[in-house]
């Protein structure tokens, strides 16, 4: 499979009044044409960071992007000027954001907001774009796409907009759709109808999605591969099913242990002790240390993402080949304690 | 079963939106539509559904924010919504407490985590002088704060911390039944996880009730011992947990719960789903007979034109549907 995104050593922070915040450290990665990968994180994490920077819609300042390199189908996005990204953006690459109500302007009609993609990219006139409009909402199933067209984003229920939206991204068919949280804000039925479209359009145009999400259920159901993010860091990265199989990172299984399962009975929750870490006050060893219930001396260094089987790397001490522990780390011994 | 704590018995709350110039109402909202069911002591009734389907409404009718439009909430066999003099209402009103959805607007700016816990034991006269301050601490103790937290102010706290305080808030004045309203959906997986450890440990501690209400069918799981599931402001079905997230009958809890994403891929990758088609009808024009109709891939002639009763289909086991009968 050819790379399709490669970001490399991605660091972004932010200037606030309390300090610099260390939003995305370090962040390296690749998506393959056709994949979903997933990011998962908390609130904080730098997962929606790490999407702005692809996209170029940092808001700089308070934003920096202090260093890395994003490379779309080998091209450089971040030594592009504003005017060449918008041409990139929307054509090659596009975003779906989590809540559709305020990304859709209110005072547009749907009709206009999506021709406008036509005229920008394909430069088509008004009359010709609404057409591909309407041939837009019909491909995600909105049901009397033409009376649609008419209709301001409030008309709409929330499963409607984040279709618009959708419709919207996919217009000018693009490699690589961002979706971040793009159901959070839906009931679980609409959610499913969401998850279903997007891996649709996956498999007939072979668009490749990062999806990001805190939904560790939602990421099992659309990923091939999944990134962990805590603290402005990937800690783990993985195929879905191993992640979710042999989790090698405390935090990881700490998340997994965290969420009841709806197919079974559930025998108590595994809480991860402690608050998320403060990212005005960065330590230098372990991120996830403090609240790490495997903590050890060497923590206090800062991990390397080390290899735990194929693709499958984690940033723990534990999978050290030095560490007594990395047999137990390999068969999923995380489980045990 | 034992003698019910709370029985809610045929209870409907509507809002007027609009009234014609005549004052007549034009536009009604039933918010909640002749729904009864009973709460044993000791338990947690887990109640689910979507946006707008009522269970804000019904958890606020149940505390006493609203005043109901039709029918009685009965605690221990007294209706809480009727005068009973001054004495007997602030008896109700310390029996039955709330933890809301938002720790963020849901605690005053302008007042210290200790004042926000100590106004309760004012208004109810509970304690004073030493004997205030010492319960005070041992609440926030209570709910794994430090007692030195008093000092703070909500927005030096975080969002779990703050969820503690108005648990903290709610336990204050020993209530028996407390009503939790989507009390972790603005929270963090992880912290999430802590609160519902923190409100099973203290059901043990002080034999609390509760009436559970959220979105997130896992976790009204793992807590619930029965579970009511709400459709457009009715009970479409009711049941033991174990009962129904293993025979789900009514066709919008199947749907509901085949939609929930298992954090498995192994799983995920050969299971069916059951996509219900279109959005939630409006709950200002809802569908004539049964609510779901529109929505049902089983709906026969009948179900457009009467509503279903919950009729018991098996010992506790509840439904509303035509099908099942």
């Amino acid at each position: 499979m050819p790379v399709l995104l490669d970001v490399q050593n991605l660091s972004v922070i932010f200037h606030t009044y309390a300090g610099t915040v260390r939003a995305v450290n370090n962040v390296s990665f690749t998506v393959n044409q056709g994949k979903i990968i997933g990011i998962v994180g908390e609130s904080g994490c730098g997962k929606s960071a790490t999407a702005q920077a692809i996209m170029g819609i940092l808001p700089q300042p308070p934003a920096e992007m202090i260093s890395g390199g994003i490379y779309l189908d080998a091209a450089e996005l971040t030594a592009l000027s504003e005017k060449e990204l918008q041409h990139i953006r929307g054509k090659k690459m596009s975003m779906i954001f989590q809540d559709p109500m305020t990304a859709l302007n209110p005072v547009l009609t749907i009709g206009l907001q999506i021709a406008e993609m036509f005229m920008h990219h394909q430069h088509l006139a008004y009359k010709d774009a609404l057409l591909q409009a309407e041939k837009a909402l019909y491909s995600v199933d909105i049901p009397a796409p033409k009376a649609r067209l008419e209709q301001y984003p409030h008309q709409l229920s929330g499963g409607m907009r984040q279709r618009v939206m959708i419709a919207m991204a996919l217009a000018c068919q693009p490699k690589l759709i961002i979706a971040d949280e793009p159901t959070t804000a839906l009931d679980v039925t609409i959610q499913a109808q969401i998850i279903d479209l997007l891996r649709s359009k996956n498999q007939k145009l072979g668009t490749s999605i990062i999806l990001i999400s805190h939904d560790l259920g939602v990421i099992a159901s659309l990923c091939q591969r999944v990134l962990v993010m805590y603290a402005g860091e990937i800690i783990e990265a993985a195929p879905a099913a191993d992640l979710y199989r042999l989790p090698a990172h405390p935090y990881t299984y700490g998340l997994l242990q965290s969420v009841p399962r709806p197919d079974r009975k559930n025998h108590g929750l595994l809480s991860i002790a402690g608050q998320p870490p403060n990212l005005l006050k960065i330590s230098s060893g372990c991120s996830f240390g403090p609240r790490c219930s495997y903590s050890m001396e060497i923590c206090r260094q800062k991990p390397p993402l080390l290899s735990v089987g194929e693709q499958h790397a984690t940033r723990c001490w534990l999978a050290h080949t030095d560490s007594p522990h990395r047999q137990m780390l390999l068969q999923g011994g995380l489980l045990i304690k | 079963m034992n003698t019910t704590i709370l029985s809610v018995d045929r209870l409907s709350k509507f809002f007027v939106l609009n009234r014609t110039f005549l004052g007549n109402a034009a536009a009604t909202v039933k918010a909640v539509d002749t729904v009864s069911f009973s709460i044993f002591p000791g338990e947690t009734l887990g109640l689910v559904g979507e946006t707008g389907c009522g269970k804000s409404t019904l958890a606020r009718t149940i505390a006493g924010l609203y005043s109901p439009t039709e029918g009685k909430v009965l605690f221990k066999g007294q209706n809480i919504h009727c005068d009973h003099g001054k004495e007997t209402n602030m008896l109700f009103k310390r029996q039955i407490q709330m933890i809301f959805q938002d720790p963020y607007s849901s605690l005053n700016p302008r007042m210290t985590i200790h004042d926000i816990i100590e106004e309760p034991l004012n208004i109810h006269k509970l304690a004073k002088g030493k004997e205030k301050e010492a319960r005070i601490s041992s609440l926030l103790l209570q709910v794994g704060l430090n007692p030195e937290y008093g000092s703070r102010f909500p927005h030096e706290c975080s969002g779990g911390q703050r969820q503690r305080v108005g648990i903290a808030r709610a336990l204050a004045v020993s209530p028996e039944l407390i009503v939790c309203d989507e009390p972790i959906s603005a929270l963090d997986v992880s912290i999430q996880a802590q609160i519902i450890n923190l409100l099973e440990q203290l059901q043990t501690e002080l034999r609390l009730t509760y009436l559970f209400i959220a979105h997130d069918l896992s976790m009204v799981r793992h807590i619930s011992t029965r579970v009511a599931v709400m459709y457009l402001g009715s009970l479409v079905e009711l049941a033991s947990t174990e009962e129904l997230y293993s025979h789900p009958l009514h066709p919008y809890t199947q749907a509901l719960l085949s939609a929930i994403p298992i954090p498995d891929p192994a799983i995920e990758s050969h299971r069916k789903r059951i996509l219900l088609p279109g959005d939630i009808p409006s709950p200002l024009d809802p569908p004539s007979g049964c609510k779901f109709h529109s929505r049902c891939h089983y709906a026969m002639p009948i179900c457009q034109k009467s509503p279903p009763e919950l009729t018991a289909t098996d010992l506790n086991h509840y439904t509303a549907c035509h099908l099942v009968k």
